[in-house]
């Protein structure tokens, strides 16, 4: 997908997004914007994007990364960008590891949107010799930060019992219940890795086989 | 008293939904919008109000269309379910048809029944 003034224009990247040379002022606010020589860019008018980085790896650890995106924090990307990456799942793992994606996809996004800080979050989708998975960064507070730890430590002893808990603690109406994750974990079978540095948050959900 | 299919359906981005009388509600689609509840909590209390007063014995919810939900509309039926458990009798049961190919509605159902087991029973199909 091409920026708004065309300048440097790559031709799409096969997915769903498809190309648009001259998008309406409504679609640039919300569009996708797809890079391949690996500039980051924002289109003149600041809205929130998503851009694309080219596909990478495999690192060192044996890591490729085959779709990378940056999203302005507090954007309304979720939805497209959940779309999005759940239709590349599908269509390169199958439909069954699609439905896996796309949970963790969903969830890993939409918590980094709710509980992160302003700045941009990284989405990427990879892939390992026996795994796929979904990487999300972003920025926090360190308020935010104890209580993942705490989170993801009680879904590591038991996600059946964590997701129930957290089912039981949105019928009483008390704090907001941290469902996502328990999801990711219990629903989908995901093996949960975090790392914090400073405030930064890097949630990776991983297949176990 | 309204009539079952004469409840108002809210418009929700992705869901479909309709209702068969006299007690099957419906939905297919997905459901990803961030916070469905405002739109769907309205029609579900509408649902809930009919139900008792036609004491009806039981609310159908096919759910074997809907493909995807995120946890917040988990939340929703967490919350329909919590309602009805907590509602003096005489109170409806929710008997939910569910797809067991669908990985979503098997773990979270299951989790829903061995919390509110008594007013909440899961029909697998597929």
């Amino acid at each position: 997908m091409m920026g708004s003034d065309g300048r440097g224009a790559k031709p799409p990247l096969p997915g769903v997004f498809g190309a648009k040379a001259t998008p309406s002022p409504e679609q640039q606010s919300t569009r996708l914007t797809a890079w391949g020589s690996g500039q980051f860019r924002r289109d003149s008018h600041e809205l929130p994007v998503v851009s694309m980085v080219p596909a990478s790896g495999p690192d060192a650890t044996g890591t490729t990364t085959l779709v990378h995106l940056l999203c302005s924090a507090g954007s309304d990307m979720l939805e497209p960008t959940h779309a999005y990456l759940t239709a590349y799942a599908t269509n390169r793992f199958g439909s069954r590891a699609g439905e896996r994606i796309s949970v963790a996809v969903y969830e890993l996004i939409a918590n980094a949107m709710s509980y992160g800080s302003l700045g941009d979050i990284t989405i990427e989708l990879t892939e390992e010799a026996m795994s796929k998975g979904v990487r999300v960064t972003n920025t926090t507070t360190p308020a935010r930060i104890e209580m993942l730890a705490t989170h993801v430590n009680r879904l590591r002893a038991d996600p059946g019992k964590t997701l129930l808990e957290e089912m039981r603690r949105s019928g009483s109406g008390g704090m907001r219940p941290m469902l996502g994750l328990a999801r990711v974990v219990h629903e989908a079978g995901f093996q949960l890795d975090v790392d914090f540095t400073s405030r930064k948050v890097t949630v990776w959900a991983r297949s176990r086989t | 008293v309204t009539a079952f299919v004469e409840i108002a359906l809210p418009a929700v981005a992705g869901l479909e939904l309709a209702l068969r009388a006299p007690d099957v509600v419906v939905m297919k689609g997905t459901i990803t919008v961030r916070d469905p509840s405002g739109d769907l909590e309205k029609f579900i209390a509408d649902v809930h109000a009919h139900a008792r007063a036609a004491r009806l014995p039981a609310v159908k919810v096919d759910l074997t269309g809907l493909k995807f939900v995120n946890s917040s509309a988990i939340r929703v039926f967490v919350d329909w379910a919590t309602t009805v458990k907590a509602t003096p009798p005489p109170c409806y049961k929710l008997c939910v048809i569910t797809d067991r190919r669908i990985t979503w509605q098997r773990t979270s159902f299951a989790a829903l029944v061995a919390m509110v087991g008594d007013i909440l029973s899961v029909e697998e199909t597929g």
